[in-house]
C-alpha cells in the first residue's frame, strides 16, 4: 500500500510540475511595457544567474526562468523549483525591473527584447551573460563568468573578472566613451571600419593586437607601475571618444569588422 | 546664436545652459559630445566654475575622535578659505554676453545645486556617469565638489567601469590630506580585485603615505595572491 501511495503522490507532483527537472524549460510569460519615451530600459540584477538577452521584432518583453536542478535531484526537489518564483519583475512606465541579488538558486534567464533597448545586466557566480542583436547602451557586470555580445549597435559598458569579454559591434553611438575590465580573460571585441577612438589600454606581458592602425600617444610618462603592467594610450583613425579596455593575465584583441 | 570666445561652433550660452542642467535633450547631446573634443570650450567652462567647500557633505568614514582632530587640523592648514568674489566675475563676463537668463542663475546664492557634471556623476546612468567621470579627467582645475563626487563614485557606483574612470580622473591632481584618507579608505569599499589593485598603483602614483598601514595590512590578509603582490610592490615603492 505505502508503494502505491509514493507512487501517487510521485505521479502527481509530476503532473504538476512544469517540466522544470534538470533544467527544461519553464513558462515563459510576456511583460508590456509603459510609459511612451523610448528606448525602454531593461535592468536585471539576479545573483547566480546565467542571462541571455535577445533582440526581436516585438514591443513586449518575454522572460523565462528556468532553475538549474542539480543531477540527481529527486522528482520533488524538482517540482518545488519548478513551482517557486525567484525573481518579481516589476515595469514602472518605460522601466523594467528584475532585482533579485540575494538570489541563491542557480538560474538561467532568457529575455526576449525589442531590439531598441537600453540594457543593464549585473550578475555574479552563475553564467556567461550573452546579449544579442540590440540597440542602445548595454552596461554589464559579471563575476566569475564571462561576458559575450553578438551583433551589438550603440555603447558598451562590460566588466566582468576570472572570465573573458568577446563582443561585435555592427555600429557604434558617435561620441559615446566605452570601457572593458576584467582579470584573467582576454577582451576580444570587433568594431566597425569606421571606430574613432582615443586608447586607453591597460595589460600586461600579453600586451594588445589591434587590425586597426594605431597612433601611439605618450605612454605613462613617468608614472610608476608594477613590472610587466603596461598603460597605453593611442588613437585609431584621428581619435575620437575614450574607448578603456584593461585586463591582466589575458590579451586584448581590437578587431576590425565588415560594419553595417 | 555665437559668442566670441574662441569656438564658432559652440556658444557661451550653449555651454551654460548645460552646465546648469536646463539643457534639451539635443542640446545635451550636441554640448556633451563637443566638450570632448573641444579644449576652448572647456576652458570657457572652467572659468565659470566656482569652488565652493562641500566637502562637509562627503560622508566621512567611522573615526575615532582623536584621529578625526588630526585629520581636520591638516585640512584647515592645507585648504585656505576660497574667497567669494568670483562669483561676481563670473557674473559680469555672463551679462557682457548678454546671457541674461544664465546671469540671473549666477548671481543666485548658492543653495548647492550640483553641477551637471556632479549631478551626472551621481545620478545619471551608467553611460552619463562614465562620461561624466571621463569629462572629469580633462578638467584643468577640477572644483572641490568634483573631486568629492569622484571620491564618492570610487567608492560607491554600482559600475566597475565608472569607478575605474574616476580613478583615472583623480589620477595626477593634487589632493589635500583629507583627500588622500578618504582614498585610502576607498581601499574597504572594494570588491573587484582589478580595483584593488589600480587603487594601489594610484597610491603611489600619488605618492599617498597615508597608505602604508593598509598596504601591510593587505600584504598580511587579501584574500587575492595578485593583489598581495600589488601591495608588496606598492611599500617598495613608498618606502
Amino acid at each position: 500500500m505505502n508503494g502505491l501511495r509514493m507512487a501517487a503522490l510521485a505521479l502527481v507532483i509530476l503532473g504538476t510540475a512544469r517540466g522544470a527537472t534538470n533544467g527544461q524549460e519553464s513558462a515563459a510569460r510576456s511583460y508590456a511595457l509603459g510609459g511612451v519615451e523610448r528606448p525602454a530600459t531593461i535592468a536585471v540584477r539576479v545573483a547566480y544567474a546565467t542571462i541571455e538577452v535577445t533582440g526581436a521584432d516585438r514591443d513586449d518583453v518575454l522572460l523565462q526562468v528556468t532553475p538549474i536542478v542539480p543531477e540527481g535531484a529527486s522528482p520533488t526537489d524538482a517540482a518545488i523549483l519548478a513551482g517557486t518564483s525567484f525573481v518579481s519583475p516589476v515595469v514602472d512606465g518605460n522601466l523594467m525591473r528584475i532585482d533579485s541579488p540575494d538570489n541563491t538558486q542557480p538560474l538561467r534567464l532568457e529575455l526576449q527584447v525589442p531590439r531598441a533597448v537600453n540594457l543593464e545586466l549585473q550578475s555574479s557566480n552563475g553564467g556567461r551573460i550573452t546579449v544579442r542583436d540590440v540597440e542602445g547602451a548595454l552596461s554589464i557586470e559579471n563575476s566569475n563568468a564571462g561576458v559575450t555580445f553578438e551583433r551589438v549597435a550603440g555603447s558598451a559598458l562590460v566588466a566582468t573578472s576570472n572570465g573573458s569579454i568577446v563582443g561585435e559591434f555592427v555600429s557604434l553611438t558617435p561620441g559615446a566613451p566605452m570601457s572593458f575590465a576584467t582579470s584573467n580573460g582576454a577582451i576580444d571585441v570587433t568594431f566597425p571600419p569606421d571606430l574613432r577612438a582615443d586608447l586607453l589600454l591597460e595589460t600586461d606581458n600579453d600586451g594588445f593586437t589591434s587590425d586597426f592602425p594605431v597612433d601611439a600617444g605618450e605612454q605613462g610618462a613617468g608614472e610608476p607601475l608594477p613590472r610587466g603592467r603596461r598603460r597605453f594610450t593611442g588613437r585609431v583613425n584621428g581619435g575620437g571618444p575614450l574607448l578603456r579596455m584593461q585586463t591582466e593575465n589575458a590579451p586584448i584583441f581590437l578587431r576590425r569588422g565588415g560594419g553595417h | 546664436m555665437t559668442h566670441d570666445h574662441g569656438c564658432t561652433e559652440c556658444g557661451v550660452a550653449d555651454l551654460l545652459m548645460w552646465r546648469s542642467g536646463d539643457a534639451d535633450a539635443s542640446l545635451r547631446d550636441r554640448v556633451g559630445a563637443h566638450l570632448e573634443v573641444c579644449a576652448v570650450c572647456r576652458a570657457t567652462l572652467a572659468e565659470f566654475d566656482v569652488g565652493c567647500d562641500s566637502y562637509a557633505t562627503v560622508p566621512l568614514p567611522a573615526l575615532d575622535p582623536e584621529r578625526y582632530a588630526r585629520m581636520l587640523r591638516r585640512a584647515t592648514l592645507a585648504s585656505p578659505a576660497r574667497p567669494a568674489w568670483p562669483w561676481r566675475i563670473a557674473a559680469l563676463l555672463v551679462l557682457a554676453f548678454g546671457g541674461g537668463v544664465v546671469a540671473t542663475m549666477l548671481l543666485l546664492p548658492g543653495d548647492g545645486t550640483p553641477r551637471p557634471l556632479v549631478a551626472s556623476l551621481r545620478q545619471g546612468t551608467p553611460h552619463e556617469r562614465l562620461r561624466a567621470a571621463v569629462t572629469s579627467a580633462v578638467e584643468a582645475a577640477p572644483p572641490q565638489e568634483l573631486l568629492a563626487a569622484l571620491l564618492d563614485a570610487l567608492r560607491s557606483d554600482p559600475s566597475t567601469n565608472v569607478r575605474l574612470a574616476a580613478l583615472d580622473a583623480l589620477r595626477g591632481r593634487p589632493l589635500t590630506p583629507r583627500q588622500g584618507q578618504l582614498l585610502v579608505d576607498a581601499f574597504a569599499d572594494q570588491t573587484h580585485p582589478l580595483l584593488r589593485k589600480s587603487l594601489i598603483e594610484l597610491y603611489v602614483a600619488q605618492e599617498v603615505r597615508e597608505a602604508v598601514p593598509l598596504l601591510r595590512a593587505v600584504l598580511d590578509g587579501d584574500s587575492d595572491a595578485s593583489v598581495r603582490n600589488r601591495a608588496r610592490w606598492a611599500l617598495e615603492a613608498l618606502s
